[in-house]
């Protein structure tokens, strides 16, 4: 049997470990602290908030039912919600930029977004 | 066969471990209330260590809040405005001692405009009140009475008091930030803010400035931005009308007030932004600045060596010439560098 450089099973192996590594870079890769959280209702931006100076809490209202934000130490968490499954508050509370909060059945997604910015004077 | 398997296998392992390393740095926020503002530091801290930079810093936003606030007991203007005088503790002769003249030479150069005794006044509005009212005319005359001839004075390590009572809310902030920063480990990068005055220490690591947005004194959110700073090694404070101020029968008062009238200042400006290379001197000089006005306020910070970013209440942006460098504004400003 003539030696090929490369295998099927070798084929198979490489693809399959880089689908690990490219998992655990997503999985791992450094999250950096977001500024400000958006609340959107199905895709319209319902509110925005700065996290270093929000209100202590904040109810978003939809037409199936509200949600009720908890903004502490500079992370927001949902405290209650008016959905069956309760995902949404048992997702903690978030505070890096890209993290976010989704109660599906009311349709709400919040998500904390940092821009670009490190700081804001003012 | 197996071999060349386990090989390949292994080569991908290596670059996994890589992969992880050279993300292996985050940046870290820690966010703390003291000096009764939000303050926050921002640092790349290695993956991994616990080395959490706040344990370090927070305490001395505590520490000097009870130096410089007149509302603790035994703070340096609770000194003076009970007995006089006050020596100022050894630790921080020197920063404070350098403040105070400061204040004193700007008070000069400002012919009066800019002052740190005016506890009566700032005391009569009381700005932190739940719901503020603006003081009767006979109040603010009386106070004002009270303000003639404020002065301080040096004397080895003793300051003394004439005149009005001692407020240094005017220059707490961009102290409490060039405390932190000196407080920093050696080589440790990092943006420290104090209720927006800020302090760039270094760069990241991959090179990059931080970039700090100037607040739009236009909109009611906190996180709107006019423009951003790229900076290293440099403070930078705020001064806007939009800040502590109240609505009182239809009529908005701001907490900048004017020493000589006892009223809030009526300035051209809104907003004011010094940047400099010390803390000491931006927050001082942004409230000076916004009470001179935007003619003096450029030849004022050019004494210092600051740069302004100025809006005046009609909406012009006006930049210092030497920010044109690290300063981008947002769409829909068009500033006027001078």
């Amino acid at each position: 049997m003539k030696r090929r450089w490369i295998t099927r099973t070798d084929a198979l192996v490489l693809v399959c470990l880089l689908a690990v590594i490219l998992v655990l870079f997503l999985v791992l890769r450094p999250k950096t602290a977001g500024d400000s959280v958006s609340v959107y209702v199905g895709n319209t931006l319902h509110a925005e908030f700065s996290l270093s100076n929000a209100p202590d809490s904040y109810t978003v209202t939809t037409e199936k039912g509200s949600l009720v934000l908890c903004f502490e130490d500079g992370a927001v968490s949902a405290k209650s919600a008016d959905c069956p499954d309760g995902v949404c508050v048992r997702t903690g509370s978030i505070s890096k930029r890209g993290e976010s909060i989704v109660c599906v059945p009311l349709g709400i997604c919040v998500t904390v977004e940092g821009g670009t910015l490190d700081g804001v004077t003012g | 066969m197996r071999k060349r398997l386990f090989s390949a296998a292994l080569c991908l392992l290596a670059l996994l471990l890589s992969f992880s390393s050279c993300s292996g740095v985050s940046l870290h926020t820690s966010r703390t209330y003291a000096m009764g503002t939000y303050c926050s530091v921002t640092a790349e801290l290695p993956r991994g260590e616990d080395g959490d930079l706040s344990p370090r810093l927070f305490p001395l936003l505590n520490k000097t809040e009870a130096l410089l606030s007149h509302k603790i007991d035994g703070s340096v203007p609770d000194l003076l405005n009970g007995l006089g005088y006050a020596v100022i503790p050894t630790g921080d002769r020197s920063m404070l001692e350098e403040q105070l003249r400061l204040a004193e030479e700007i008070k000069e150069k400002t012919g009066g405009l800019f002052s740190v005794s005016v506890l009566p006044i700032t005391s009569l509005w009381n700005f932190d009140a739940e719901s503020p009212v603006p003081p009767s005319p006979e109040a603010i005359a009386a106070a004002l009475a009270e303000m003639e001839g404020s002065a301080l004075r040096f004397e080895d390590d003793v300051v003394h008091k004439t005149g009005g009572d001692i407020d240094l809310g005017a220059i707490g902030k961009g102290y409490a930030c060039t405390v932190l920063a000196s407080a920093l480990p050696a080589d440790q990068s990092a943006l420290i803010s104090v209720g927006g005055s800020i302090a760039a220490v270094g760069l990241k690591s991959s090179g990059e400035r931080w970039q700090v947005g100037v607040r739009d004194p236009f909109s009611a959110s906190p996180s709107a931005t006019l423009g951003t700073l790229s900076l290293t090694d440099t403070f930078v404070s705020t001064s806007g009308s939009y800040e502590k101020c109240f609505t009182y029968e239809g009529k908005t008062y701001h907490h900048i007030l004017d020493p000589r009238t006892g009223l809030p200042c009526e300035s051209d400006l809104v907003s004011v932004t010094v940047v400099a290379g010390k803390g000491t001197l931006t927050d001082i000089l942004s409230t000076a600045c916004f009470l001179v006005g935007s003619d003096a306020a450029f030849s004022l910070a050019a004494e210092y060596d600051a740069c302004l970013i100025a809006v005046k209440t009609d909406g012009t942006l006006l930049v210092s010439a030497s920010l044109a460098d690290i300063f981008t504004p947002d769409d829909g400003w068009e500033p006027i560098y001078r």
